[in-house]
């Protein structure tokens, strides 16, 4: 069930606005907390539990830490906001400080605490997220993550699920010693008005105490999963992932975000915290449960009068009511209609009369096991009011959908050499997005001047069919495309629903690889093992490009017919990349292409292959991943040749660490290059 | 009066400068400061001849005001404003004149109680003929002595490079006194649907007008807008002088048509119509099916519209509009230049040359008032709604077809109340149940309203539906105002 207030027409329902609002995210976001959803209403907005609150942290994750520098007060000296409260607040802070972590990685910095001795750390899921980085995938997380300790001991950390609403992951690091736990307090049992301390860690030794009040204890209007606290007590950025304490010291919320400067703060209900920390460690994500259906805002006396609802004993009718229910849904066969109001669940009373009991009562059932059964009584408004009991299971919820500055959870299908990126369609996107059906792609990416913004594709434009076959799903979409692609397709004809017309148009790729008039370009791809990391993103772009390609793994020593009229080679990597190091068959491979001027281009560890192959790469310029830069600098003429760069180009040889995606497809790109220069 | 000198001086200095030393020796230097005083003579006589036809206009009352510079076109006092001004709009519409040269007697009372300001006086203005696409209105204002039009003059002459004025009147902030800014011609420019002049160090300016350095009047500032089939590209450059004229004459048209017998108010407000969807044919589609590469695709074609009697049909592709070939490079460019080929006008034919199958076709069609469907307001509930018509499933990009659609919300109605930053009902809201009733059109929804208000209910259920979802609102009907 969600709750969703459609907008029709809305300015943000538009792919372009949705960008801008992106890119003022990073400038906005160290300073303001933006209203989620803007021009979606306050409590109406309250669309959709699913949708990521992102806010501010995010985009800028790595500009926080100069901004904290400005914010937090100095080191080793926490601030309390009124005087009078230093003991109480120094008692406190001696208490939780072996508790509170710093958590950092390659892209940013956050706090967090140890609940358990054993090493599990509670913090925000925007904290251990890439984020906006390269955003393929919304729930990407950052590669090495390192957790610091109160006394400066830093460990590497796991992440064992994250979410990104509600916003919180769990981390586990080994620690050789038992670790000082802190107490989670109950959440539900908090008042607005008592006091409150924030604390976090926002630069290792650099840990800021600040004192408030709980201002709001429901604050539903931000457009998050769960209601929300607000406090006075300044949450600096860096601090995001801290806890909020109670005068006692033991946490009731976690610190999420707050208006810098602002004097306001949010933070996450630690009941809720705990509900993900039990999913995190039973199934690695949070599995929400659902049943597709949408429910109003809340129930309030005009709503319940103007449905004819009985009025009961105090006059006041309590419920949920449903608003839409698709034709043919699982909820719709399940027996539910809109207009339906729910009133009892399970037997239990239920009560949807104000926002914050709307979203209680969403969350009760969001945290259900899928699969449960579920046994709803229902008013039918639209059936003279007579009832009906459905009795129904549980459904997992599919993954969010991005909308205004929420990233959401689906991951794009991303063509880079043609500038597209496509999503599924799950029924959310095609409510939020207005799409007339679920069948096809919807377009979330035009590269301007690239094949895709050349074929007028727009934001949001569902692609329906590919050379005139039916594109239903997403792997429908890839399967044709692709079947283009190694066709060497000189235009790939798409069908587009747009809005509530179709349009046709032509994607025509520009092939490098098999320029016009001259022999297309032939890689040979070696991994040690079958299905190497990034060997994806590898094929792609050969493939997009136009490329014939040939892709060994293992052992090739005996395999010289692949050699015949390759242009270049990649050498891909993996854990087990040691053991090729000085292979007689990628050594040969290797020495063939060094002789014949080949382009060669090697990933993360197979960089080494290169400099034990011939000393004339010793005198080359390259890099590697950084745990096997040791090794390739032995063999290294010069120290300062092994550059540390994502990649590094020098002559024919193409080198990268392979730290990501982005890495990965920087090289591809240099690679291309260098392929066409090659003989 | 003349600002903008120092910037104005330098200009010339560095280009006074630039010029000797590159092409004249030393003792053959050109005596700069006789060359500045002559081009500042030039300006001053430019602007000082534009001076007394340019007029400040406020259109609106209250905090909705907006000003802007018109211009006098005719010595009775018509005034050419840029702006569309509806004819049922209840905006108060002000225009500033300048009565310096022949200033009325001190003292004297002013018609329509206008109020000198400075050198300037101020008239009620009433709306002669208004026009949306171009957004440009003639007002009338009663004046005792005769006023000095604008000359306008022909902007194709103009050449790249030269010399412009940009010349606005600046309003009640500034006493009225003249703004001009200096500039060069930067040359022609494809966004839009008319010709326009690109010109740089130019302020942009609703109604400034560009002159050249003797005074001719070549382009005038307009911004088009609106949201029908034709108007998706806006002028936001420098209209041309010709194109205003011409936009002039054609206002000045339909007043003559108006008031000829038998043209009664009520067709007034039709807008040109033919009734079809379209988009310029992508290229690498036209290259891959060996199509035309230069052509507008038809997407739909409205029942009994003028396109559809003509015989158009869905997939079309028009290449040509009364014998000119669509010619431009890039999709905005090919917009801009079939709407500037159709050219719409109520009552204009046009020929289109249509690519269909293998064959081309030619076809011939009207341009009728686009039918405008009946709406229902009920003020107490505080909509106004009308039937989903082809055109509005089309244009408001709709998935449904029963219902009704909402036109206007009024503010603090019932359904006017705020919730969060919309309204309970919003316009484009298609209401498909009123109070438990089915609505599938008007005629539904009348008789829904009046269940509602012989029974007196204190509240109404509205169901409304995108065609995706629905949604239900309560409406307190005992709340806000009526």
């Amino acid at each position: 069930m969600k709750n969703l207030v459609y907008s029709r027409k809305n300015q943000e329902h538009n792919g372009t606005t949705m960008s801008f609002l992106r890119k003022q995210e990073s400038k906005l976001l160290c300073k303001y907390w933006i209203p989620a959803c803007a021009g979606m209403t306050g409590e109406r907005s309250s669309i959709v539990k699913n949708l990521v609150y992102l806010v501010i942290l995010l985009a800028g994750l790595s500009g926080f830490y100069a901004f904290s520098q400005e914010q937090a007060p100095e080191e080793g000296k926490p601030e309390t906001k009124a005087p009078g409260l230093d003991e109480a607040g120094s008692s406190l802070l001696k208490k939780i400080d072996p508790s509170v972590v710093m958590i950092q990685h390659e892209l940013g910095l956050g706090s967090g605490y140890i609940i358990s001795a054993d090493g599990y750390i509670l913090t925000n899921g925007h904290v251990v997220s890439t984020m906006e980085r390269d955003d393929e995938d919304p729930m990407e997380i950052a590669k090495f993550i390192t957790v610091v300790l109160s006394d400066e001991k830093s460990y590497k950390g796991k992440v064992i699920g994250h979410s990104l609403d509600p916003d919180v992951a769990l981390v586990k690091i080994e620690a050789e010693n038992p670790l000082v736990p802190i107490e989670l307090g109950d959440s539900d049992s908090v008042s607005a008005g008592q006091r409150v301390y924030a604390y976090g860690s926002p630069g290792g030794l650099k840990r800021t105490l600040t004192a408030g009040i709980l201002s709001n204890i429901e604050r539903t209007d931000l457009v998050t999963f769960t209601k929300v606290f607000q406090t006075d007590a300044p949450i600096n950025p860096g601090n995001s992932g801290g806890p909020l304490l109670n005068e006692k010291g033991e946490v009731i919320g976690m610190n999420t975000y707050g208006g810098a400067g602002e004097g306001i703060g949010f933070a996450i209900p630690i009941n809720v915290v705990k509900v993900l920390r039990e999913h995190f460690l039973k199934y690695g994500r949070f599995k929400r449960a659902d049943i597709p259906f949408f429910f109003s805002n809340h129930l309030d006396d005009n709503m319940a009068q103007a449905l004819g609802l009985p009025t009961g004993q105090a006059g006041v009718q309590k419920g949920l009511l449903i608003s839409f229910v698709e034709d043919g849904s699982y909820a719709y066969q399940a027996g539910l209609r809109s207009g339906d109001v729910v009133v009892e669940i399970d037997g239990k009373e239920v009560s949807a009369r104000t926002p914050a009991e709307a979203n209680d009562l969403n969350w009760s059932i969001v945290c259900r096991e899928v699969g449960s059964p579920i046994k709803l009584k229902v008013i039918r408004t639209s059936d003279k009011n007579s009832e009906y009991v459905i009795e129904t299971r549980m459904l997992e919820d599919e993954p969010a959908v991005e909308y205004a500055h929420q990233l959401g959870e689906i991951k794009e299908l991303r063509y880079d050499d043609l500038g597209l990126g496509v999503k599924r369609i799950t029924a959310l996107t095609q409510y939020i997005y207005e799409l007339p059906h679920r069948k096809g792609v919807r377009v979330t990416r035009v590269q301007p001047n690239s094949s895709a913004a050349r074929a007028d594709l727009q934001i949001r434009d569902m692609i329906t069919g590919i050379n005139e076959v039916a594109i239903n799903t997403i792997d429908d979409f890839q399967k044709e495309l692709e079947r283009s692609l190694t066709g060497r397709r000189k235009y790939i004809a798409l069908t587009i629903q747009r809005s509530n017309t179709v349009v046709r148009t032509a994607l025509k790729p520009f092939y490098d690889l098999a320029p016009a008039g001259k022999p297309r370009k032939k890689v040979l791809v070696w991994s040690p093992v079958k299905d190497a990391e990034y060997s994806e993103i590898v094929n792609r772009v050969l493939m997009t490009n136009g490329a014939e390609f040939v892709t060994l793994s293992g052992d090739i020593s005996g395999d010289k017919t692949q050699l015949g009229g390759i242009d270049g080679v990649i050498l891909m990597s993996a854990d087990n990349i040691r053991d090729y190091w000085n292979d007689k068959g990628v050594t040969a491979l290797v020495k063939y292409c060094l002789k014949n001027k080949k382009a060669i281009g090697a990933v993360g560890g197979a960089s080494v292959i290169l400099v034990n192959a011939d000393p004339k790469f010793a005198s080359k310029k390259m890099t590697t991943a950084e745990e096997y830069s040791s090794v390739m600098m032995e063999k290294m003429e010069k120290k300062a040749n092994y550059t540390g760069d994502d990649v590094q180009a020098d002559g024919l040889v193409v080198t990268t660490t392979g730290f990501d995606d982005k890495a990965v497809k920087a090289f591809l790109n240099s690679y291309k290059g260098v392929l066409i220069r090659a003989r | 009066m003349i600002k903008r000198f120092v910037f104005y001086s330098v200009m010339v200095l560095t280009a006074a400068f630039i010029w000797s030393c590159a092409s004249a020796p030393a003792e053959q230097r050109p005596d700069v400061p006789k060359i500045l005083a002559a081009l500042q003579e030039d300006i001053n006589k430019a602007v000082k001849a534009v001076e007394p036809s340019l007029v400040y206009a406020e259109i609106g009352s209250g905090r909705n005001v907006s000003g802007m510079t018109g211009v006098i076109i005719s010595s009775s006092g018509e005034v050419l404003l840029p702006a569309y001004i509806k004819s049922d709009s209840y905006d108060r519409v002000q225009v500033w004149v300048s009565t310096e040269g022949g200033s009325p007697p001190e003292g004297e009372a002013r018609p329509n109680g206008g109020a000198s300001g400075g050198n300037y006086t101020g008239y009620e203005a009433m709306p002669v003929e208004s026009d949306e696409r171009m957004r440009m209105s003639i007002m009338k204002i009663d004046v005792e002595t005769p006023l000095t039009p604008v000359n306008f003059a022909d902007a194709y002459t103009v050449k790249t490079g030269q010399f412009a004025l940009g010349v606005v009147n600046g309003g009640k902030a500034n006493d009225f006194k003249l703004l001009v800014d200096t500039g060069f011609v930067r040359g022609w420019s494809d966004e839009g649907d008319f010709d326009q002049i690109q010109c740089s160090g130019l302020t942009s300016n609703q109604g400034a007008v560009m002159l050249t350095l003797d005074g001719k009047v070549i382009a005038m500032q307009l911004r088009g807008s609106g949201s029908s089939e034709y108007s998706r590209s806006m002028p936001q450059n420098w209209v041309a002088s010709n194109e205003v004229q011409k936009g002039i004459s054609k206002l000045t048209a339909k007043v003559q048509e108006k008031k000829e017998p038998g043209n009664d108010k009520e067709n007034e407000k039709g807008k040109p119509w033919l009734g079809f969807g379209w988009s310029p044919i992508n290229e690498e589609y036209a290259e891959m099916t060996g199509l035309p590469k230069k052509g507008v695709v038809v997407k739909y074609v409205i029942k009994n519209s003028p396109m559809e009697q003509a015989g158009v049909k869905d997939g079309d592709l028009i290449v040509e509009i009364d014998g000119k070939p669509l010619s431009k490079v890039g999709a905005k460019a090919l917009e801009s230049q079939f709407v500037k080929y159709i050219d719409p006008e109520v009552g204009r034919e046009i020929n289109l040359k249509i690519v269909r199958g293998a064959g081309a076709v030619q076809v011939k069609a009207k341009f009728a008032k686009r039918p405008e469907p009946k709406e229902f307001r009920a003020d107490d509930i505080g909509v106004a709604v009308q039937d989903i018509t082809d055109v509005d499933y089309y244009e408001r990009g709709l998935f449904i077809r029963e219902g009704v659609i909402v036109n206007n919300v009024l503010p603090g109605s019932p359904a006017g109340t705020i919730s969060g930053r919309r309204y309970l009902i919003n316009r484009d809201d298609v209401i498909i149940e009123l109070n438990k009733t089915p609505v599938k059109n008007i005629d539904d929804f009348i008789r829904a309203v009046e269940t509602v208000r012989r029974d007196k209910s204190a509240v109404v259920l509205v169901k409304a539906s995108n065609g995706i979802v629905t949604t239900f609102e309560a409406l307190n009907l005992k709340a806000g105002k009526k």
